[in-house]
């Protein structure tokens, strides 16, 4: 599968959030590096099909990104996301199971094999408000991955996990990875250090690098900053 | 040697081959899929019970009134009938207020299908309200059941209209219950208007003898314009 995003570019007003950015996504992980700011979170909406670009366009195999059918190949996790007050965290799965059109049936036992993989069967049954941001988040990737996606978007996934969720959270990342396309936003560098086959640095809603991380010599922290000092110096 | 000795034999003999792109495979299976139907029956099961106890309150009132003859049943069912349009307005507008308006177009039935899934479910439940409130009312206090329907009608759709409206406008996305509020002053107005108003009211009463089925299907029609633009509001974030 091939994701193309082509000089896609979104503007509000007089700012422009993401300036006419291309790259081609394949299968692997695929880590986007900016800092607060830089348009990943635009970006990644855009490439979700729930906003519309300004210009530009976003194609998975030629499939347009605002098609359902786009949609249905898609898991996404938002930065920040809420739930209804009344839902338990497997009535939660199970919604999105519906909206993703799943079946009752193959709903509720891909829900518990969900649950259970982000270690959250024990409490599957109590309201998600109860729930510390973690285990939100946990929540929040267990219904990204309900429909198989082919294409896995990540917006800050590693936001408010413990050091032992980050790194159980990783490795299945690196794991979906070799079936899937993931793309994963953040502004740590050690959350993509281990797992990104390839990266994307942002900046006021440029690309400012894109390449493998074998390209990247050095170490991947310093290359980064190295980036942006040398921004900062042409500005 | 036995057959099962055999068998357990050949077990530890031979292994069977670590399944090479299992996922891959198990991918490129397309799964069943929901159809439309399928989905606003699901959606009604996320429909809240406080959402369903309005609509049996009204019916209620209509059957029971009538049961016990009180003469200002109609009156009632008039005045809390825009209570069913806030409650499907507070239904769906539950995404943005929680949230999950974001989760929620990212899916293949996204948001506009669950909010046109609701304004059908809550149109549909609200027109059963009205089949059968209005021929009990009708055959209890006289007059035709499409009459008294029309009567009812007329502020709900206008109700609707004005909530619809309002809810799209930065006042409404600011509050969430504005559509309770545009109900109650409704609701009062009507309890109010044969008082402080008799003229206006019994020129409205003629206008509804001869005009009344007309207006009905011209408020329909704006009242389907202005769903139609609710939904079309949803289609892109932020």
């Amino acid at each position: 599968m091939k994701l193309s995003v082509d000089r896609i570019t979104k503007q509000y007003k007089n700012k422009i959030a993401v300036d006419r950015v291309s790259f081609e996504l394949t299968e692997g992980v695929t880590g986007l590096l900016g800092a607060n700011g830089a348009g990943k979170t635009t970006l990644m909406r855009m490439m979700s099909g729930i906003l519309a670009p300004t210009s530009g366009e976003i194609r998975a195999d030629g499939i347009p990104a605002l098609a359902e059918n786009y949609r249905a190949m898609l898991g996404y996790l938002p930065q920040d996301f809420g739930y209804y007050p009344e839902f338990t965290a497997r009535e939660f799965v199970e919604y999105m199971a519906a909206l993703k059109g799943i079946e009752k049936r193959k709903a509720r036992r891909k829900t518990e094999e969900l649950l259970e993989m982000v270690g959250l069967s024990d409490v599957a049954k109590k309201k998600i408000k109860t729930f510390s941001g973690g285990m939100k988040q946990r929540v929040g990737i267990a219904q990204a991955l309900l429909n198989n996606p082919k294409i896995l978007i990540l917006d800050e996934p590693t936001a408010g996990l413990d050091p032992k969720e980050r790194v159980r959270f990783r490795t299945l990342i690196e794991e979906l990875g070799k079936d899937s396309i993931v793309l994963l936003s953040t502004h740590i560098v050690s959350d993509i250090e281990h797992i990104a086959d390839r990266l994307i640095m942002m900046r006021e809603g440029c690309i400012v690098w894109k390449g493998s991380q074998n390209e990247i010599s050095c170490d991947l922290e310093e290359f980064y900053l190295e980036k942006y000092e040398d921004l900062l110096v042409e500005a | 040697m036995n057959k099962k000795e055999l068998k357990a034999m050949l077990n530890d003999a031979f292994y069977a081959p670590e399944p090479e792109e299992k996922q891959s495979f198990l991918k490129s299976f397309p799964p069943r899929r929901i159809t439309m139907v399928e989905f606003l029956l699901q959606q009604i099961s996320y429909i809240r019970i406080s959402s369903w106890i309005v609509f049996l309150a009204i019916v209620a009132v209509a059957i029971f009134g009538s049961a016990f003859g009180i003469g200002m049943t109609e009156d009632i069912v008039t005045m809390i009938m825009p209570f069913s349009v806030a409650v499907a307005m507070v239904e769906v507008n539950r995404s943005r207020k929680y949230n999950m308006a974001e989760l929620e177009m990212s899916t293949r039935f996204s948001l506009r299908s669950v909010v046109f899934a609701r304004m059908v479910i809550l149109g549909i439940v609200s027109i059963i309200i009205l089949a059968i409130s209005s021929p009990v009312i009708a055959g209890t206090f006289g007059g035709k059941a499409l009459q008294v329907a029309v009567r009812v009608l007329i502020p709900y759709l206008i109700t609707m209209i004005i909530c619809l409206r309002v809810e799209r406008s930065t006042l409404g996305r600011g509050n969430g219950y504005i559509s309770v509020v545009i109900a109650g002053a409704m609701a009062l107005f009507i309890s109010c208007a044969d008082s402080y108003t008799p003229a206006i009211i019994a020129c409205y009463r003629e206008l509804l003898a001869d005009w009344g089925l007309l207006m009905v299907i011209a408020l329909f029609a704006i009242a389907f314009y202005e769903q139609w633009k609710t939904v079309k509001t949803m289609e892109a974030f932020a």
